[in-house]
């Protein structure tokens, strides 16, 4: 057969290839561990660490970063095929830890943190915030150390604020009564607020008002706390804040259209993640660096209960190399290398972190003191409940999102969207 | 097709021009935006003059092995489009001549299914053969497992080709004494040229751009390029420069290639040939 | 193209030489004809096998899943019958998917069909500087998807992106490109028109270079008008090229995944989920395996079944002169 000339060189190259890489065929040798981390902040700031884990201890660590869809995919099909491809993984126990646990793919901890020699003093094990640390918990099995905490803030435009003589907003009413002026004030060249609308993304910022009206997810007997009014007030609170005073299109947003909005001055809330701080003050993504101000979302008639989520590492419970993988995590989330991180801007679960004199100075700016002091309070008060507990947690928040959403669109009521939820929550714990 | 007159010529022109910043607009909005500083991509009105930077290439480059994940997808991706070639054309050939048709249509339902629907039991079976642990036996289920995208589509794009050539030819190879794989070598291959042309720049490409099968069964060796494009949007960070940075780097080579195999897309032997 | 009608008299006068008994004459023509078919054979086999390698297991192993009842944790039971079927058709999600897909299917196809071939013939034009443009305008179909998707989600961001800029230039306001749940399918289709219509040009273009002169000459010599040369010359001829290129782009249209994943995930309210993010969505997501493969699998019988007319359409067309 008449080959073409591209081939040729298409061919050779292959077969060059094959066989360079075939010489150098390599096993797992002892004494290395494949760590799966996905696109973080933290991931970024541990990096330029490992090479002097790997010489204090040998042990070779291959860090794999995937965006965090990949990584959710590589890992389910990875841990459910029992693999032992990697060992040390990041897993966000809010949304697959009881599904991961009940499956058994996390190594239970509480031995190793309970031995003194795997887990000597030096560790302070004690050190950890209770919330970060209950979060990594699992039908009271510990799963995975936490490495970075977070929660819902308001990013807010103080420039903003004072030349429309706005005050910071005391409770959640304000709040909707802040966004307000903002957009009317501007003509609308200024959204009141963005934030996220996205379903499954939804969510995490509307847990703050759904709770700051005095409601837990569930009620006492363990069914939806949807059938209740305060659930549908906060609905409609959300919504309305969403519809009128946030950007349009807010359906499909989260935390990548709200902070590019906010940084390019089209907003004069952001309300999202802390760990947004980064995007919003990044003099290379953001225009309105010097007015941010960072503030917890206040309070409701029913108290301030702000969301608290916390990241984890957890070893895989088909790992070859358990011993290696402990190392690691232990490394990773010491005081010393969580405070290391914490000067790149990761929120540490420790308390030692923040007392730590030298990390207090770099909060310099204005804005990094509120961050830092708005995270401490969500930290403090925070309730690690993201969206209504369950094993279905993504078809949880899709139920929750999807309602929100209609209710944003116009489609529905609050009401009718809190009695839709009620409804399709009871039918899925109903057929578990 | 000649064209024949300015005024022809001149509106060929204006098509082209047209259709040119349909189909370019937003690539050239692509490539300029991995040269600005990512304020400047989401600034709005969208800005014309900027400062720009080569930040973003840089950041690329010091990020990641672009030399490796080049290579690896330059193996998976002509890897599988050479021996579809191989396999696909006789196949293609065979099927055009006696209207296999039935049978073509099961090397396409490999097509036909959803590729999430390969992963896991290309996975397990992965991991059963130590296709994770070996460098080699890693590349050839990249490339096996790429067919999946490169066969079907190479035996379709080549039938047509195939049928199109005169019956009154081959006789005459076959009448000379040639035996059938011999027709099909020397007289039908080179007369179905454009089709090889078509069917190697697609099946390249497509194969290059794919990235499900990589990212569940690569190594951090054999990982090829496209995986990486994920990586650049996520908490804390909308990296839209090291995105379009990276997109652009991603599509050169892909498009290197095309533009030299489209030579062969032009084949006037055949009306040459029958008279 | 070119019927064969000589081909097929010659097998019927070559079958029907030298017969004996009755009982032997069967045999003896199988293993003539298996003889002279044998390359022919040989050349269809390996295609054959490697495609039935890839997709015999994944198949058997969903067809498996569908049947039982999965969990993380292991199979639970190990046959439920057609339970996960009844429960696809009785899952509103799963009839808006397919009616998601079908009209994105049908919307993109249609355009991107006739747009490809206009393209075809522009492109063939011998005009200085053809060749660098044919190279170029292929430039959205080789650019990775992934970058693509982001690309267009920034330029349809309702306030900051490049689409409602040039609207709000010409006077209109802007619009919610992926907001609107009544707009966001129409959207996508444009980013898939985008993106595939050069593709489609591409295939139907080396169709035309591979046209025979002599009926084109003919119809010069008859005096046909260039749409009358169009219509019942050149379309014809390009049929089959054609009914390919849409065969192979319906292939991947129904399938429709990479860009809704990275730029609407199925929403608004699931107004852009289509059979493939569905499955996903069940599988990864909510981690349902079982339930994901039974929607897969009625997927692959959609694609199938739409697959099947258009060969059906391509045998009738191809019997044409």
């Amino acid at each position: 057969m008449r080959v073409k000339y591209p081939s040729i060189i298409i061919g050779v190259v292959l077969a060059g290839s094959m066989i360079l890489t075939g010489c150098g065929g390599e096993s797992s040798p002892s004494g290395s561990i494949t760590v799966l981390a996905q696109h973080h902040p933290w991931t970024t700031a541990i990096e330029p660490y490992i090479p002097e884990f790997e010489e204090e201890t040998g042990i070779d660590v291959d860090l794999q970063s995937f965006s965090e869809e990949q990584a959710r995919d590589k890992s389910l099909v990875t841990l459910q095929s029992r693999s032992s491809e990697f060992d040390v993984f990041m897993s966000l126990k809010s949304r697959e830890g009881l599904l991961y646990a009940q499956s058994g793919f996390y190594e239970p901890l509480d031995e190793y943190v309970d031995d003194p020699e795997l887990a000597p003093e030096s560790y302070r094990f004690e050190d950890f915030q209770a919330s970060p640390l209950e979060g990594e918990r699992v039908e009271g099995q510990l799963v995975g150390l936490p490495i970075i905490v977070e929660g819902p803030v308001i990013f807010y435009r103080k420039d903003l604020f004072g030349e429309y003589d706005i005050a910071p907003p005391e409770d959640i009413f304000e709040l909707v009564d802040a966004a307000r002026q903002i957009q009317e004030n501007t003509g609308g060249d200024v959204y009141g607020v963005a934030i996220r609308g996205l379903n499954t993304a939804l969510p995490y910022t509307f847990g703050p008002f759904f709770h700051n009206m005095g409601i837990e997810w569930l009620a006492e007997d363990g069914s939806p706390n949807f059938d209740t009014p305060e659930s549908a007030e906060a609905i409609d609170l959300y919504a309305t804040l969403a519809r009128e005073y946030g950007p349009p299109g807010v359906v499909s947003n989260s935390f990548t259209q709200s902070s590019a909005l906010f940084a390019q001055g089209r907003a004069g809330m952001e309300i999202d993640s802390s760990n947004e701080l980064q995007s919003v003050i990044d003099p290379e993504s953001s225009s309105v660096i010097d007015d941010v101000g960072v503030m917890p979302i206040p309070p409701g008639p029913g108290g301030n209960h702000p969301t608290v989520l916390q990241w984890g590492i957890s070893t895989s419970a088909f790992s070859e190399n358990k011993d290696a993988a402990w190392e690691f995590m232990k490394w990773a989330t010491s005081p010393e290398m969580q405070l290391n991180l914490a000067f790149d801007g990761i929120a540490s679960p420790r308390v030692s972190t923040w007392e730590d004199s030298e990390f207090r100075e770099t909060l310099d700016e204005p804005v990094k003191e509120e961050w830092a002091d708005t995270l401490n309070f969500v930290q403090e008060e925070g309730n690690p409940e993201v969206a209504p507990p369950g094993e279905d947690q993504p078809r949880i928040r899709e139920i929750v999102g999807n309602a929100i959403d209609n209710v944003i669109l116009g489609e529905t009521t609050a009401e009718e969207a809190a009695e839709e939820i009620q409804r399709e929550l009871g039918n899925l714990s109903g057929s578990e | 097709m000649k064209s024949s007159g300015k005024y022809a010529i001149g509106l060929v022109y204006v098509q082209y021009t047209l259709i040119g910043v349909i189909f370019l607009g937003p690539v050239l909005w692509m490539v300029s935006a991995s040269f600005k500083q990512n304020i400047d991509i989401t600034a709005y009105p969208p800005v014309l003059v900027f400062s720009p930077t080569l930040d973003n290439y840089l950041n690329l480059f010091q990020q990641f092995p672009f030399g490796k994940y080049v290579l690896n997808s330059l193996i998976i991706a002509s890897g599988s489009t050479l021996l579809a070639l191989l396999v696909g054309s006789p196949a293609a050939y065979a099927i055009a001549k006696y209207k296999f048709y039935k049978l073509g249509f099961a090397a396409l339902v490999v097509r036909m299914a959803p590729g999430v629907l390969f992963v896991i039991p290309f996975y397990i079976v992965a991991v059963n053969i130590g296709a994770l642990t070996s460098s080699l036996l890693n590349y050839s289920a990249l490339v096996l497992v790429h067919m999946v995208i490169t066969l079907p589509l190479v035996v379709w794009l080549l039938i047509p080709f195939f049928e199109g050539i005169p019956e009154d030819i081959e006789d005459a190879g076959l009448v000379d004494g040639c035996s059938p794989w011999q027709v099909f070598r020397k007289i039908s291959l080179p007369l179905a040229l454009p089709g090889l042309a078509v069917a190697s720049i697609i099946s390249f490409i497509f194969s290059w751009n794919y990235f499900l099968f990589a990212l569940t069964l690569s190594t951090d060796r054999t990982r090829p390029l496209p995986v990486i494009a994920f990586n650049f949007i996520g908490q804390g960070s909308a990296d839209w420069g090291g995105l379009m940075a990276a997109a652009t780097i991603i599509s050169l080579p892909a498009l290197v290639l095309t533009f030299f195999a489209q030579r062969w897309l032009v084949s006037g032997l055949t009306a040459g040939a029958v008279k | 193209m070119h019927t064969n009608p000589t081909r097929r008299s010659q097998t019927a006068k070559e079958e029907t030489g030298g017969g004996d008994t009755v009982s032997r004459r069967p045999y003896l023509q199988i293993v003539a004809r298996l003889k002279k078919n044998m390359p022919h054979y040989l050349m269809l086999g390996p295609a054959l096998l490697l495609a039935a390698l890839l997709i015999v297991f994944p198949v058997a192993y969903a067809v498996y899943l569908s049947v039982s009842d999965w969990s993380p944790t292991g199979v639970k039971d190990t046959f439920v019958g057609l339970s996960n079927f009844e429960r696809l058709l009785q899952d509103g999600l799963f009839w808006n998917a397919l009616r998601v897909t079908l009209t994105l299917y049908f919307v993109s196809l249609i355009v991107e069909t006739v747009l490809g071939t206009y393209l075809a013939f522009l492109l063939n034009r011998e005009v200085p500087g053809n060749k660098i443009f044919r190279a170029l305008i292929l430039i959205p179909s080789i650019t990775a998807p992934v970058a693509i998707s982001m690309m267009w989600l920034l330029l349809y961001d309702p306030t900051l992106g490049m689409a409602n800029y040039l609207l709000r230039l010409a006077g209109f306001t802007g619009l919610e490109w992926l907001g609107d749940p009544g707009l966001v399918v129409y959207s996508l289709a444009i980013v898939d028109i985008w993106e595939w219509t050069p593709f489609m040009g591409l295939i139907i273009l080396a169709g035309l270079k591979d046209l025979p002169a002599d009926p084109l000459e003919a119809a010069d010599i008859d005096g046909a008008t260039p749409l009358q040369k169009l219509w019942h010359v050149y379309l014809p001829l390009l049929r089959p090229i054609i009914l390919v290129a849409i065969l192979l782009r319906s292939v991947d249209l129904l399938r429709f995944f990479d860009t809704i994943y990275v730029m609407t995930q199925g929403g608004p309210v699931n107004a852009s989920t289509t059979l493939n993010i569905f499955a996903y969505r069940q599988g990864f997501q909510y981690f349902d395996l079982s339930y994901a493969s039974t929607a897969m699998l009625a997927l692959l019988v959609v694609v199938a079944i739409i697959a099947s007319c258009i060969m059906i359409l391509r045998r009738r067309f191809s019997y044409e002169v």
